[in-house]
């Protein structure tokens, strides 16, 4: 298989697993942002932060960091990077519009901090990620 | 097509028989970066257009043009 063909199937997968993982954050942040019964509340935590600071790294620099840098310049080239500037621009957005929502929503409902940052992280991630892998795969 | 952008790289591209993989190995860049050039979606940079021009053994000006020329 040439770079080429690798640098298309893997940038395909990306995109994928990107948009894949968008619909879990949101689904996560608004079905279960409260307590779990299966796992420590520090597990949870840990397995959310790390899940998100994964896909905060794949976001900034493309991830797919094992493959060779032949392969990975091209499935980070122009288009890839105009379309990641454009995926953070909407996580941007999407931030701002759900920080404000959040605030009115603490008015009217108790909302903790840690629930509300959460919600806020997911949405804001997974807008960025949806975007991103929306651009890729037109 | 970006306002006021013309190309020409698809026409060129077929002229030489050139397929857009063939192409886009030649530039160093993905496929889909030729074919969102080819379809007026992206806007190559100034080093891209040139590196494009230069596989073509083209001027740039050939590729790309203001809609005006």
């Amino acid at each position: 298989m040439t770079d080429l063909q690798q640098a298309e199937r893997a940038s395909r997968v990306r995109s994928a697993l990107m948009a894949t993982m968008a619909v879990v954050l949101i689904i996560n942040a608004f079905i279960a942002p409260g307590e779990s019964s299966t796992m420590t509340p520090a597990l949870r935590h840990g397995i959310w932060a790390a899940m998100i600071v994964l896909w905060l790294i794949i976001l900034a620099t493309g991830g797919w960091l094992q493959m060779a840098r032949s392969v990975r310049s091209l499935m980070n080239d122009e288009v890839a990077m105009a379309n990641r500037a454009k995926a953070l621009q909407t996580g941007f957005w999407a931030a701002s519009v759900g920080g404000v929502a959040l605030y009115f929503a603490s008015l009217e409902w108790t909302v903790s901090a840690h629930v509300a940052i959460r919600i806020l992280v997911d949405v804001t991630v997974a807008a960025a990620m949806l975007r991103y892998a929306w651009l890729e795969l037109r | 097509m970006p306002e006021g952008l013309s190309n020409r790289l698809r026409e060129l591209r077929a002229e030489r028989d050139l397929t857009q993989a063939a192409l886009a190995e030649l530039v160093g860049v993905s496929r889909k970066t030729i074919n969102t050039i080819e379809n007026g979606v992206f806007v190559p940079s100034t080093v891209l257009a040139l590196k494009l021009a230069r596989a073509m053994g083209l001027p740039v000006e050939s590729l790309f043009s203001l809609d005006h020329d």
